[in-house]
């Protein structure tokens, strides 16, 4: 029998050291992504499909054109929480360290894929007139 | 109490003996459209990137991405899941703050992220139909 105590044992588990901080970047990140959402539902949803003329002239327009910066930004960032917490809940120990890696990788690729995408529609249009 | 019998005590209770309600389902459901809404950032993104391309290539990935019958399901799920995630989110951020933790607000809180989520998706859909 060893003579541990539980204040000796509880110290430093209580939020695994970092859970206050994650829980508030969440918190944050939520705020922000429900507003963008609306406004990417509004904005943006009705060019989703259109004709390329329609694309490029509605992308644009400077507010969508920030708008969608932004959404492409916030949702790969908030993505790497949703795609971390299934690491912590459901992947062993070990692997996912190692998942988290590629996951942001990941996550910072798509983000530098759309924002590519995004100034490549806005020259095209200026090529265009 | 600290060193009594750690290790081999039985698990509490876990999904399999519980009866679904409400509040458990509301909640799996936003881990579920929340790691679904990757197909929609993935789907958003390769639309991005066709339109990025230029108008040939847009016009042939357009045909997979939203000429076809399971275009129109996979993009449905998409704008649902995408109501779900926000809405159920909504309704975290209105926990945060202490607010409407009482069981039966709690359980309304639920049925409405359901149902609102639902009909968010579908005049959403029906919207960018016409549109």
């Amino acid at each position: 029998m060893s003579y541990m105590t539980d204040r000796k044992r509880a110290a430093g588990k209580g939020s695994l050291a970092h859970g206050a901080e994650h829980q508030l970047q969440v918190t944050y990140s939520s705020y922000m992504m429900a507003t963008l959402v609306i406004l990417f539902l509004i904005r943006i949803a009705p060019l989703v499909g259109a004709p390329y003329e329609v694309v490029l002239e509605g992308l644009t327009r400077p507010f969508n054109f920030v708008i969608m910066g932004l959404f492409v930004v916030s949702t790969t960032y908030h993505w790497r929480f949703n795609i971390k917490k299934v690491f912590e809940d459901y992947v062993p120990h070990g692997f996912d360290f190692a998942g988290m890696i590629i996951t942001t990788a990941l996550g910072w690729f798509f983000c530098g894929l759309g924002l590519f995408a995004l100034v490549k529609i806005l020259i095209a249009s200026m090529i265009a007139g | 109490m600290a060193d009594v019998n750690r290790g081999n005590r039985p698990l509490s209770p876990h999904l399999q003996i519980y009866r679904p309600h409400i509040l458990m389902v509301s909640s799996i459901l936003i881990r579920i459209t929340g790691n679904g809404s990757t197909v929609g950032m993935v789907l958003v993104l390769w639309w991005l990137l066709a339109a990025a391309a230029g108008p040939d290539v847009y016009a042939a990935h357009s045909a997979w991405l939203f000429g076809w019958w399971l275009a129109y399901i996979v993009w449905f799920g998409v704008i649902w899941a995408l109501w779900y995630h926000m809405l159920g989110g909504i309704r975290h951020l209105i926990w945060d703050e202490a607010v409407g933790l009482e069981l039966e607000t709690a359980e309304k809180l639920g049925w409405i992220i359901v149902a609102g989520s639902v009909v968010g998706a579908v005049v959403t859909s029906i919207i960018l139909l016409i549109v």
